[in-house]
Order: C-alpha cells, then sequence, then structure tokens
C-alpha cells in the first residue's frame, strides 16, 4: 500500500521512510526528482478524474468499469410513501453529483476524502417493492419483479432483492468507502440495509483499458460484451418501450455467483477449456486462435463430433442479434477465507439490459438447463432492479416516477 | 519418543526424535529421495507422453465390440468405469453420418438407440462423456454391418468401397483430450497398432532413472547441509511419521 503520490519511486519511498515525516517526504521527492513529475502524472489523474454526473442515463453503467464496487440492496422502512421518497431520491441525487464531482457532501464531516472522486459514479436502482411504497404499482414494468426460480439456484436471502439499489464505483478504494458513508447516513433515516456486496476489478493501469479481464477462476470473461457508445450497446441496454418514466433508463438483475474454486482447481486445462468452450490463456475459442475470433459452433473434431462441446458454456450463453445480447459489467468478491483455507470468491454479475424477459431470461434458462460450467458456479444471489434514467443539473434521479 | 530426552524445554518431542535417530536417518533420507524423485519423473513423463491420468474415468466395454461384425444393430451400449455425464455421439456410415437416437445415461452406461436398419458397410461410433472430474474424454469404435439375409449388392464388398468411411481402426485422442488410451481402451485395443501411447518408450525410462540418481543425490546433499541448519526441519522434507 504505497502512497499514491510515491507510487513506483523507490526513491522517493525510501526518502519517506527515513524522513519520518510523509509530507516532507513527498515534497523532497517533488524537488529533487525531476523524473517524478511525469511518473506521477497517472496516479494524480487517475485520483482527480471525474466522470460526469448528470446525462440522459445514469452515470455507472456505460461508464468504462471502474476498479472497486459496491453494491448495496436496502429495504424501505414502513410508513414511507412517495413524498419521503421524493425527498430521499433528492438527497442522495445531491450526495451522488457533489461526490462525483469532486465536492464535498452536504454535511460531510470528512470533506477532505471527497477531493479524488477517481471516477466515482453513484447509481440508483428501484427494485419492486418501491413501487408498492411509492403507490406506483402501474408503473412497474413487468419485467420489474423477483426472477423465476433456476434449478441451479441457491439463493440466500441475504444476497436476494431488495427495493432500493445504490451502486457505488470509483477506481479506488477509500472513495468507494467514503461516498458509501455519505449515502448510507442520508438513507439510513428511509431505509435499513439489507446486504452489501463489494467487488473489485484490475487495479488502473494494470492493463490496457477495455482488454477484456480475468475473473477469479481465470477465465477472460466479457469478451462478447456489446460496447458502450455503439448502436448495438444502446438498443441492447437503454429502455424505449414501456412506462415513459424508465426510458433512457435500463435493468438490472445482479446475481452473487460463487466460484467452487477448490473444486475448479482441481479441474485439469483440458477439462476448463472444454467446459467453457475457449483457450484458458488467451480466450480465444477452441475453434480459433484469438480471442476475439467468432467461435465457429459447427466446427467438428477428428472424432466427429463439435470442437465446441454441446454443453460448454459459450455456446449456451451464445446469443447471435446483438440487440438481444446483456451487458455484463461484472466484478470479482473474494471474502473472507474459511478456518480450513476454503475461499469465498465469486463474482457479483451486474447484467444490464433494457428487456429482462427477452434478453437476460432467454440465456439463464439455457445455462441452467444445462452448461457445463454450472458444476463450479453457484448462484447464490439474486435481485432485479428498474435503473431510471440520468438527470440535469435541476433534476434528480427517479423523478419521473415519483412526482 | 522411546527415548524423551529433554534437554531444553524449547525442544520439541518431534525434534527429540530425530536427533536420537541421527544413525539412520542418513539412509532412510536417501532411499526416501529416491522414491520421491523417481516419482516426480514419473509425473514428469506422465505430463510429456499423455499418459492417462488415473482419474479420468474410461470405456469399459461397447456393444457392437471394437471392430465387430454383427448382421443389425438396434442399441449402442457404452459402459464406462464410473457414471459419467454429458454424453455425445455420432455415427459415421459408408453413406455419411447416420441419424440415431438421442443418447441417455444409465448409471455407467451410455445408451442410445438405432433408429434405422444399417446396411451392409464399415462404420464408426463417434463418442464423448465428461468424466466423473470433468475431464472429457472421447474415442472411436469402428465396426461393420456384415451382408446378413439380405443378398450383397452384385461386385460390391463393402469394407473398400466406401471413400466416406473412415479408415479403420485409427484410433487417435483429438487436440480436445489427452486421453488416447480412452480411444483405444475398448477390448480390441491391444492388437491396435495404432495405439500411439499405450507405453512409455525406453529411453525415457532410461531418463527417468538417471534424473533419479540426479536428484537422490541433490536432495542428500541438501540434507547434509541443513543437517547444520539450527533453524530446524523444513516443510515438505520432515521426516516420515514413525
Amino acid at each position: 500500500m504505497a502512497d499514491r503520490r510515491t507510487g513506483g519511486l523507490p526513491l522517493t519511498r525510501r526518502g519517506l521512510l527515513t524522513s519520518g515525516a510523509a509530507a516532507a517526504g513527498a515534497l523532497t521527492a517533488h524537488a529533487f526528482t525531476p523524473a517524478s513529475a511525469t511518473a506521477q502524472a497517472p496516479a494524480a489523474r487517475s485520483g482527480t478524474a471525474v466522470e460526469p454526473f448528470h446525462g440522459s442515463h445514469q452515470a455507472g453503467i456505460a461508464t468504462s468499469p471502474q476498479a472497486h464496487a459496491v453494491f448495496v440492496g436496502l429495504d424501505l422502512r414502513t410508513g414511507v410513501d412517495r413524498e419521503g421518497l421524493g425527498r430521499m431520491m433528492r438527497l442522495l441525487t445531491d450526495d451522488a453529483r457533489r461526490l462525483a464531482e469532486g465536492r464535498p457532501a452536504l454535511a460531510d464531516t470528512e470533506p477532505e476524502l471527497a477531493v479524488l472522486p477517481a471516477r466515482l459514479t453513484v447509481t440508483f436502482g428501484f427494485g419492486p417493492g418501491l413501487f408498492e411504497a411509492a403507490g406506483t404499482v402501474g408503473l412497474r414494468p413487468r419485467q420489474i419483479a423477483p426472477l423465476p426460480g433456476f434449478s441451479i439456484d441457491k439463493l440466500d436471502k441475504r444476497w436476494s432483492g431488495g427495493d432500493l439499489l445504490v451502486q457505488i464505483c470509483a477506481d479506488d478504494p477509500m472513495t468507494v468507502t467514503h461516498a458509501l458513508r455519505m449515502i448510507v447516513k442520508d438513507v439510513r433515516a428511509f431505509t435499513r440495509v439489507r446486504w452489501t456486496q463489494r467487488g473489485f476489478r484490475r487495479g488502473v493501469g494494470i492493463q490496457e483499458a477495455g482488454q477484456t479481464q480475468r475473473n477469479v477462476m481465470g477465465q477472460l470473461d466479457g469478451t462478447v460484451n456489446p460496447v458502450p457508445g455503439t448502436p448495438e450497446f444502446d438498443r441492447a441496454v437503454w429502455v424505449r418501450e414501456g412506462p415513459d418514466w424508465l426510458h433512457g433508463g435500463t435493468t438490472l438483475v445482479l446475481r452473487r455467483i460463487r466460484a467452487e474454486m477448490e473444486t475448479w482447481d482441481a479441474a485439469d486445462r483440458t477439462a476448463k477449456e472444454f467446459t467453457i468452450g475457449r483457450r484458458m490463456d488467451n480466450g480465444a475459442p477452441l475453434t480459433g486462435t484469438r480471442e476475439h475470433d467468432e467461435p465457429d459452433f459447427t466446427k467438428l473434431n477428428a472424432v466427429g463430433l463439435p470442437a465446441i462441446s454441446e454443453y460448454a458454456h459459450i455456446r449456451r450463453a451464445h446469443t447471435a442479434d446483438p440487440a438481444l445480447r446483456i451487458y455484463r459489467r461484472v466484478y470479482n468478491y473474494d471474502e473472507g477465507l474459511s478456518a480450513g483455507g476454503h475461499a469465498d470468491s465469486g463474482l457479483v454479475f451486474a447484467s444490464y439490459q433494457a428487456d429482462i424477459t427477452r434478453q437476460f431470461l432467454p440465456v439463464q434458462r439455457r445455462l441452467a438447463e444445462v452448461d457445463l460450467l454450472n458444476e463450479w458456479t453457484t448462484p447464490v444471489g439474486s435481485a432485479v432492479f428498474a435503473i431510471p434514467p440520468g438527470c440535469d443539473s435541476g433534476g434528480w434521479i427517479g423523478e419521473g416516477l415519483l412526482t | 519418543m522411546s527415548f524423551p530426552i529433554i534437554r531444553h524445554p524449547a525442544i520439541t518431542p518431534a525434534r527429540v526424535r530425530r536427533r536420537t535417530a541421527r544413525p539412520l536417518r542418513s539412509v532412510r533420507w536417501c532411499r526416501m529421495a529416491t522414491v520421491l524423485a523417481m516419482l516426480a519423473c514419473w509425473g514428469l513423463l506422465s505430463g510429456l507422453t499423455a499418459f492417462p491420468a488415473a482419474a479420468h474415468d474410461q470405456l469399459k466395454r461397447s456393444s457392437p465390440e471394437r471392430n465387430a461384425e454383427i448382421s443389425g444393430l438396434d442399441r449402442v451400449e457404452l459402459e464406462y468405469t464410473a457414471r459419467v455425464r454429458f454424453p455425445a455421439m455420432v455415427l459415421r456410415g459408408p453413406a455419411g453420418a447416420v441419424a440415431i437416437g438421442k443418447p441417455r445415461l444409465d448409471g455407467a452406461k451410455v445408451l442410445v438407440d438405432v433408429t434405422g436398419p444399417l446396411s451392409p458397410g464399415r462404420y464408426v461410433i463417434g463418442w464423448r462423456v465428461v468424466s466423473s472430474d470433468g475431464h472429457p474424454i472421447e474415442g472411436e469404435i469402428p465396426f461393420t454391418v456384415t451382408v446378413s439375409s439380405t443378398p450383397p449388392s452384385p461386385g460390391s464388398p463393402p469394407a473398400t468401397s466406401s471413400p466416406t468411411a473412415s479408415p479403420p481402426a485409427t484410433v487417435t485422442a483429438t487436440t480436445t483430450t489427452t486421453d488416447a488410451p480412452s480411444a483405444t481402451d475398448a477390448p480390441a485395443a491391444g492388437s491396435d497398432p495404432a495405439a500411439g501411447s499405450s507405453g512409455i518408450p525406453g529411453w525415457l525410462w532410461a531418463t527417468a532413472f538417471l534424473v533419479a540418481i540426479a536428484a537422490a543425490g541433490w536432495v542428500g546433499s541438501r540434507r547434509g547441509r541443513r543437517r547444520q541448519d539450527p533453524a530446524g526441519p523444513h516443510r515438505g522434507a520432515g521426516p516420515p511419521a514413525s
């Protein structure tokens, strides 16, 4: 955990240690190490980088995934009605706006922690129960309901459901923690916390932006994903049908998927690649040589059987029509070890789509029916939220539904 | 344990045992090291030669048997050494792929119905299952449907007239697996000259032996050095439980 401003400068770090005063050390480094200017620039840039809060869509979806995230599921306290929800969302919008811009929240008790937003985004979602509390059941899209049960599910209530979602993402865990603290302090008069799910991806600068990342199971995860900024992405993600208030918004299916690391680690490479249908090293389909080669599902091997198994994950998950694909913005989780040293890790699988029924459910049904990967993954949590559209500087999130 | 000489309160019984057993230890260690080194070589060679991992299930028997000559076929039955999953099967004949039923599982068996009558000729069953350890295994079973009650078609011996049929008994593991033996473990495999990995070449054994000797010497010398190391035993080479 090197000081961000001195990262990558061993001389500076040594200076810090010997000087005994961090500030003095940093100043010394600035004064006497010309190279530090260039070396420190990226770190400083990622600390002060800002993702715009305002827009027709909420930030945190098309936003290039930040390194750290926390998803919080909240249940409304009894008696919180539409008027109360409006007050709550005005407060939360104000918090999110300020923090995203690197300004302290109102009555921020640690205002210094707000100055490095590190691409902070705070995204809000409405679960099925919120519509009842608001008296707007008629405006609830039918797809905003708990998913049907799947045979592979081993859902735990502690990771499932929720009336309100707050998704906080940033490239710095301290920023996430501070934003969470600010939001939760404002929201707890209205809600109780149902669950908290933290997730992580590779750190900033660890690999090229846009490169597919690996999950805790070592697979390149997200090779086939709509690309933000393309018409395919817009069609697949942003809602255009149903109740007006959700137009420009999206839906989130948040699944917590435990990776059965003990047995996965026991599987050999052939088994893993056969299971996924891709090579482990570069993510190429078993019928190709490069990650983004189109899988050839018709290709047969020497025995006359499909080179990519009928039951391989990529075949079962494949959706030919780009407009019907889901957008995965996946984080990894890695919680405490058991006394025996067994991992509790997996994916906080965040899937955004315009239409859960037409996009998410068909894939999920196919995977639940048969997918070799099911042997090593277990869905333990599931929640569904409507993600309202964004707002401008005078507006607030959820205005279209709650006013 | 039989000589609990407590020289110092900090000395654990285990360490006492090692100290009192010193005269025998080097001999025992050399033997141990040799065995370990040979085991290591075995593991290395297994990887190099795609030797069957004992963990994967295998085909135990099949009906039809490999290279069988039969007059007709209603059902293919494959029996494995353990319960397998995700069966897949194709049947290729003189005229290309033959439509067959969907494979179904019955314990360690995979059953597939052959729906239509098979015309005389050479056929190959291609099969794949997922072993209980997640590893896919696959193989081929060639067989011949002989002319039975129906008269043979004039001037066309079944075996040679079909360009689409696979060469008989040329069974190799495909790129998706490293389990060549699983493709050759049908009862007739012993006579199959194409079973490429049924044994380890002699030169590999010789190399293994030499490496084992060298490794034993190396481990032994390290032990000698460590004996003077006051830090005590190191993990992974501790004495065997007595």
